[in-house]
Protein backbone atom coordinates (compact mmCIF):
# COMPACT_ATOMS: atom_id res chain seq x y z
CA UNK A 1 0.00 0.00 0.00
CA UNK A 2 1.18 3.49 -0.75
CA UNK A 3 -0.05 7.07 -0.62
CA UNK A 4 -2.43 8.23 -3.38
CA UNK A 5 -1.85 11.94 -3.92
CA UNK A 6 -4.20 14.27 -5.78
CA UNK A 7 -4.55 18.06 -5.92
CA UNK A 8 -7.95 19.73 -6.12
CA UNK A 9 -9.31 23.24 -6.40
CA UNK A 10 -10.70 25.03 -3.39
CA UNK A 11 -14.12 23.81 -2.28
CA UNK A 12 -13.44 20.26 -3.36
CA UNK A 13 -15.14 17.64 -1.24
CA UNK A 14 -14.47 13.92 -1.03
CA UNK A 15 -17.18 13.37 -3.64
CA UNK A 16 -16.84 16.41 -5.90
CA UNK A 17 -14.42 19.04 -7.10
CA UNK A 18 -12.08 19.83 -9.95
CA UNK A 19 -8.61 18.36 -10.01
CA UNK A 20 -5.64 20.63 -10.59
CA UNK A 21 -3.79 19.16 -13.55
CA UNK A 22 -1.46 20.28 -16.30
CA UNK A 23 -4.48 21.36 -18.31
CA UNK A 24 -6.06 23.06 -15.29
CA UNK A 25 -3.11 24.61 -13.48
CA UNK A 26 -3.01 27.05 -10.59
CA UNK A 27 -3.35 30.23 -12.61
CA UNK A 28 -1.31 33.18 -11.40
CA UNK A 29 -2.16 35.31 -14.42
CA UNK A 30 0.01 38.21 -15.54
CA UNK A 31 2.39 39.70 -13.01
CA UNK A 32 5.06 42.35 -12.98
CA UNK A 33 8.35 42.53 -11.10
CA UNK A 34 7.70 43.97 -7.68
CA UNK A 35 4.22 42.45 -7.53
CA UNK A 36 2.81 39.86 -5.15
CA UNK A 37 0.22 37.63 -6.76
CA UNK A 38 -3.38 37.97 -5.70
CA UNK A 39 -4.99 34.66 -4.77
CA UNK A 40 -7.53 33.40 -7.27
CA UNK A 41 -10.67 32.15 -5.58
CA UNK A 42 -10.85 29.26 -8.02
CA UNK A 43 -7.52 27.86 -6.94
CA UNK A 44 -6.63 29.13 -3.49
CA UNK A 45 -6.11 27.22 -1.39
CA UNK A 46 -5.18 24.11 -3.32
CA UNK A 47 -6.42 21.00 -1.59
CA UNK A 48 -3.75 18.33 -1.24
CA UNK A 49 -5.45 14.96 -0.81
CA UNK A 50 -4.21 11.52 0.13
CA UNK A 51 -6.41 8.56 -0.75
CA UNK A 52 -9.31 10.81 -1.71
CA UNK A 53 -12.46 8.63 -1.73
CA UNK A 54 -10.25 5.54 -1.50
CA UNK A 55 -9.57 5.27 2.19
CA UNK A 56 -6.91 2.64 1.90
CA UNK A 57 -3.82 4.71 1.18
CA UNK A 58 -0.76 4.83 3.40
CA UNK A 59 -0.35 7.84 5.66
CA UNK A 60 2.00 10.42 4.22
CA UNK A 61 4.68 11.36 6.76
CA UNK A 62 7.69 13.70 6.67
CA UNK A 63 5.70 15.77 4.21
CA UNK A 64 7.41 18.76 2.58
CA UNK A 65 6.41 21.19 -0.16
CA UNK A 66 8.79 22.49 -2.78
CA UNK A 67 9.21 23.20 -6.45
CA UNK A 68 10.79 20.58 -8.61
CA UNK A 69 10.39 20.93 -12.34
CA UNK A 70 9.53 23.95 -14.43
CA UNK A 71 9.61 24.89 -18.07
CA UNK A 72 11.55 27.74 -19.56
CA UNK A 73 15.09 28.76 -18.85
CA UNK A 74 17.15 30.89 -16.52
CA UNK A 75 16.55 31.96 -12.96
CA UNK A 76 13.02 33.14 -13.53
CA UNK A 77 11.95 29.88 -15.08
CA UNK A 78 13.16 28.22 -11.92
CA UNK A 79 10.99 30.69 -10.02
CA UNK A 80 13.90 32.17 -8.19
CA UNK A 81 15.89 35.26 -8.93
CA UNK A 82 19.18 36.87 -8.15
CA UNK A 83 22.70 35.66 -7.85
CA UNK A 84 24.77 33.55 -5.54
CA UNK A 85 25.29 36.77 -3.59
CA UNK A 86 21.68 36.88 -2.51
CA UNK A 87 21.24 33.12 -2.43
CA UNK A 88 18.87 32.99 -5.39
CA UNK A 89 15.68 34.12 -3.69
CA UNK A 90 12.70 31.83 -4.43
CA UNK A 91 9.59 33.56 -5.80
CA UNK A 92 7.03 30.91 -4.85
CA UNK A 93 5.68 31.02 -1.30
CA UNK A 94 3.32 28.69 0.53
CA UNK A 95 1.73 27.75 3.82
CA UNK A 96 -0.64 25.03 5.08
CA UNK A 97 -3.84 26.20 6.74
CA UNK A 98 -7.04 24.21 6.82
CA UNK A 99 -7.53 20.47 6.79
CA UNK A 100 -10.10 17.70 6.35
CA UNK A 101 -9.85 14.56 8.43
CA UNK A 102 -6.67 15.55 10.24
CA UNK A 103 -5.42 18.26 12.57
CA UNK A 104 -4.89 21.60 10.87
CA UNK A 105 -1.28 22.80 10.52
CA UNK A 106 -2.62 26.28 11.11
CA UNK A 107 0.31 27.96 9.40
CA UNK A 108 -0.14 31.66 8.68
CA UNK A 109 3.26 32.86 7.52
CA UNK A 110 4.31 32.70 3.90
CA UNK A 111 7.44 30.62 3.42
CA UNK A 112 9.49 30.84 0.26
CA UNK A 113 9.95 27.45 -1.37
CA UNK A 114 11.94 26.25 -4.33
CA UNK A 115 15.58 26.13 -5.30
CA UNK A 116 16.17 23.48 -2.63
CA UNK A 117 14.17 25.23 0.08
CA UNK A 118 11.15 23.24 1.33
CA UNK A 119 8.25 23.79 3.74
CA UNK A 120 7.38 21.04 6.22
CA UNK A 121 3.71 20.31 6.84
CA UNK A 122 1.88 17.72 8.91
CA UNK A 123 1.16 14.08 8.09
CA UNK A 124 -1.69 13.37 5.67
CA UNK A 125 -3.61 10.19 6.59
CA UNK A 126 -5.78 8.38 4.08
CA UNK A 127 -8.87 10.20 2.80
CA UNK A 128 -7.58 13.38 4.39
CA UNK A 129 -6.74 16.75 2.92
CA UNK A 130 -4.59 19.78 3.69
CA UNK A 131 -5.24 23.19 2.21
CA UNK A 132 -2.09 24.68 0.70
CA UNK A 133 -1.92 28.38 -0.11
CA UNK A 134 0.45 29.47 -2.86
CA UNK A 135 1.46 32.88 -4.05
CA UNK A 136 4.24 34.44 -6.10
CA UNK A 137 6.37 37.24 -4.70
CA UNK A 138 8.09 38.68 -7.76
CA UNK A 139 11.38 40.51 -7.10
CA UNK A 140 11.96 43.68 -9.02
CA UNK A 141 14.85 42.17 -10.94
CA UNK A 142 12.90 39.16 -12.17
CA UNK A 143 13.12 38.42 -15.85
CA UNK A 144 10.09 38.51 -18.13
CA UNK A 145 8.95 34.95 -18.80
CA UNK A 146 5.91 32.76 -19.22
CA UNK A 147 6.27 29.80 -16.93
CA UNK A 148 4.66 26.48 -16.17
CA UNK A 149 5.80 25.45 -12.73
CA UNK A 150 5.35 22.23 -10.81
CA UNK A 151 4.92 22.73 -7.08
CA UNK A 152 5.59 19.35 -5.51
CA UNK A 153 5.05 17.37 -2.35
CA UNK A 154 7.59 14.88 -1.06
CA UNK A 155 6.73 12.35 1.63
CA UNK A 156 7.38 8.98 3.20
CA UNK A 157 4.64 6.34 3.01
CA UNK B 1 8.90 7.63 -0.24
CA UNK B 2 7.25 9.51 -3.06
CA UNK B 3 6.98 12.77 -4.91
CA UNK B 4 3.88 14.16 -6.56
CA UNK B 5 3.33 17.32 -8.55
CA UNK B 6 0.70 19.82 -9.39
CA UNK B 7 0.91 22.58 -11.98
CA UNK B 8 1.00 26.36 -11.93
CA UNK B 9 1.03 28.84 -14.77
CA UNK B 10 1.81 32.51 -15.01
CA UNK B 11 3.34 35.28 -17.07
CA UNK B 12 5.86 37.73 -15.66
CA UNK B 13 6.19 40.93 -17.66
CA UNK B 14 8.68 43.70 -17.25
CA UNK B 15 7.33 46.49 -15.11
CA UNK B 16 6.10 49.55 -16.91
CA UNK B 17 7.98 52.79 -16.31
CA UNK B 18 4.89 54.47 -14.91
CA UNK B 19 2.71 53.55 -11.96
CA UNK B 20 -1.01 53.44 -11.68
CA UNK B 21 -2.56 55.89 -9.27
CA UNK B 22 -2.86 54.24 -5.90
CA UNK B 23 -0.43 51.49 -6.70
CA UNK B 24 1.65 50.37 -3.76
CA UNK B 25 5.24 49.71 -4.67
CA UNK B 26 7.31 47.91 -2.14
CA UNK B 27 10.12 46.01 -3.79
CA UNK B 28 13.43 47.52 -4.72
CA UNK B 29 15.83 47.26 -7.60
CA UNK B 30 19.32 46.12 -6.76
CA UNK B 31 22.46 47.01 -8.69
CA UNK B 32 21.28 50.19 -10.49
CA UNK B 33 20.37 51.58 -7.10
CA UNK B 34 23.92 51.90 -5.89
CA UNK B 35 24.71 55.26 -7.54
CA UNK B 36 21.74 56.73 -5.74
CA UNK B 37 22.90 55.33 -2.46
CA UNK B 38 26.33 56.74 -3.09
CA UNK B 39 24.80 60.18 -3.50
CA UNK B 40 22.80 60.22 -0.34
CA UNK B 41 25.07 58.40 2.02
CA UNK B 42 26.94 55.23 2.63
CA UNK B 43 23.76 53.20 2.62
CA UNK B 44 23.68 52.40 6.28
CA UNK B 45 20.25 53.22 7.62
CA UNK B 46 18.71 53.87 4.25
CA UNK B 47 15.21 52.54 4.01
CA UNK B 48 15.19 50.01 1.24
CA UNK B 49 11.45 49.68 1.26
CA UNK B 50 8.46 49.30 3.52
CA UNK B 51 5.51 47.01 3.20
CA UNK B 52 2.68 49.25 4.31
CA UNK B 53 -0.58 47.64 3.25
CA UNK B 54 -2.52 50.85 3.81
CA UNK B 55 -2.52 53.99 5.88
CA UNK B 56 0.61 55.74 6.95
CA UNK B 57 2.23 54.97 10.26
CA UNK B 58 5.96 54.38 10.74
CA UNK B 59 5.26 51.89 13.49
CA UNK B 60 2.40 50.09 11.80
CA UNK B 61 4.34 48.06 9.30
CA UNK B 62 7.76 46.78 8.52
CA UNK B 63 10.67 48.90 7.40
CA UNK B 64 13.50 47.28 5.53
CA UNK B 65 16.89 48.92 5.87
CA UNK B 66 19.74 48.57 3.47
CA UNK B 67 23.10 47.83 4.97
CA UNK B 68 26.62 48.04 3.71
CA UNK B 69 25.49 50.03 0.69
CA UNK B 70 23.79 46.93 -0.60
CA UNK B 71 20.03 46.66 -0.59
CA UNK B 72 20.22 42.98 -1.31
CA UNK B 73 21.26 42.75 2.32
CA UNK B 74 18.25 44.70 3.52
CA UNK B 75 17.22 43.79 7.02
CA UNK B 76 13.76 44.02 8.48
CA UNK B 77 13.14 46.23 11.47
CA UNK B 78 9.98 47.41 13.14
CA UNK B 79 11.21 50.81 14.14
CA UNK B 80 11.16 54.35 12.95
CA UNK B 81 13.76 55.59 10.52
CA UNK B 82 16.29 57.80 12.23
CA UNK B 83 17.75 59.68 9.33
CA UNK B 84 16.65 62.04 6.61
CA UNK B 85 17.87 59.38 4.27
CA UNK B 86 14.96 57.31 5.37
CA UNK B 87 12.96 59.40 2.98
CA UNK B 88 14.60 57.94 -0.02
CA UNK B 89 13.51 54.48 -0.85
CA UNK B 90 15.96 53.16 -3.39
CA UNK B 91 14.75 52.85 -6.92
CA UNK B 92 16.18 52.30 -10.30
CA UNK B 93 17.67 54.22 -13.21
CA UNK B 94 16.16 54.64 -16.63
CA UNK B 95 18.16 56.84 -18.93
CA UNK B 96 19.03 60.00 -17.05
CA UNK B 97 16.29 59.56 -14.47
CA UNK B 98 16.77 57.90 -11.12
CA UNK B 99 13.50 56.60 -9.73
CA UNK B 100 12.92 56.07 -6.04
CA UNK B 101 10.03 55.74 -3.63
CA UNK B 102 9.35 58.02 -0.76
CA UNK B 103 9.19 56.33 2.61
CA UNK B 104 7.46 59.05 4.51
CA UNK B 105 9.27 59.82 7.74
CA UNK B 106 11.50 62.73 8.61
CA UNK B 107 14.69 62.60 10.62
CA UNK B 108 12.71 62.68 13.85
CA UNK B 109 10.58 59.76 12.80
CA UNK B 110 7.48 61.87 12.31
CA UNK B 111 4.81 60.45 10.11
CA UNK B 112 4.09 61.62 6.63
CA UNK B 113 6.20 62.89 3.75
CA UNK B 114 7.13 66.18 5.38
CA UNK B 115 9.47 68.75 3.97
CA UNK B 116 12.63 67.17 5.25
CA UNK B 117 13.47 65.99 1.77
CA UNK B 118 13.76 69.61 0.71
CA UNK B 119 16.69 70.07 3.04
CA UNK B 120 18.75 68.05 0.65
CA UNK B 121 16.80 68.55 -2.50
CA UNK B 122 14.90 71.09 -4.48
CA UNK B 123 11.48 69.61 -4.55
CA UNK B 124 9.05 69.93 -7.37
CA UNK B 125 5.98 68.06 -8.39
CA UNK B 126 5.45 66.05 -11.51
CA UNK B 127 1.76 65.42 -11.21
CA UNK B 128 -1.09 66.36 -8.94
CA UNK B 129 -1.69 69.61 -7.12
CA UNK B 130 -0.38 68.96 -3.62
CA UNK B 131 3.06 69.61 -2.22
CA UNK B 132 5.04 67.47 0.14
CA UNK B 133 5.43 70.19 2.74
CA UNK B 134 1.84 71.34 2.51
CA UNK B 135 -0.44 72.31 5.36
CA UNK B 136 -1.25 69.95 8.19
CA UNK B 137 -3.98 67.57 7.18
CA UNK B 138 -3.19 67.75 3.50
CA UNK B 139 -3.82 64.39 1.94
CA UNK B 140 -1.42 62.78 -0.47
CA UNK B 141 -2.89 59.78 -2.27
CA UNK B 142 -1.01 56.57 -2.67
CA UNK B 143 0.79 56.43 -5.97
CA UNK B 144 1.38 60.17 -6.15
CA UNK B 145 4.45 60.89 -8.28
CA UNK B 146 6.96 63.56 -7.28
CA UNK B 147 10.35 64.54 -8.51
CA UNK B 148 13.29 66.33 -7.00
CA UNK B 149 16.86 67.17 -7.88
CA UNK B 150 19.47 65.46 -5.78
CA UNK B 151 23.07 66.00 -6.77
CA UNK B 152 23.32 65.38 -10.47
CA UNK B 153 20.24 63.20 -10.50
CA UNK B 154 16.62 63.92 -11.11
CA UNK B 155 14.70 61.65 -8.80
CA UNK B 156 11.10 60.71 -9.23
CA UNK B 157 9.37 58.86 -6.48
CA UNK B 158 5.95 57.51 -5.67
CA UNK B 159 4.15 57.53 -2.36
CA UNK B 160 3.71 54.02 -1.04
CA UNK B 161 0.42 54.65 0.66
CA UNK B 162 -2.07 57.38 1.30
CA UNK B 163 -0.52 59.97 3.57
CA UNK B 164 -1.75 62.90 5.58
CA UNK B 165 0.79 65.60 6.34
CA UNK B 166 0.94 65.78 10.13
Amino acid sequence: MSAIVTWFQVGSTPVAGTEVLEGNPIEFGTLEPGQISTPDSDYYPVNLWNGRNVGTASTMTSVTLGLSVVSGSGNTAQLYTGTAGNNYQPMLEAYSNGAYGCADDGQTNWTAIGNGTRLSIGNVPTNCMRQIYYRLNIPYDADAVEFVAQPDVQYLD
Amino acid sequence: MGTDYTYAHGLIKKRAATFAHGEIVSVVQTAPLLPLLADIGNGTGVVAYCDAPSGWSPSGYNWYFATENDVTKAVKKNEKPTSIRAFMCPGWIEGDVVYAWVAGCDSAGNEGPKSTVAQDATLSKVTGDMVLDGPTGDLIPAGEVFSCALGDHLIAFVTLAEATIP
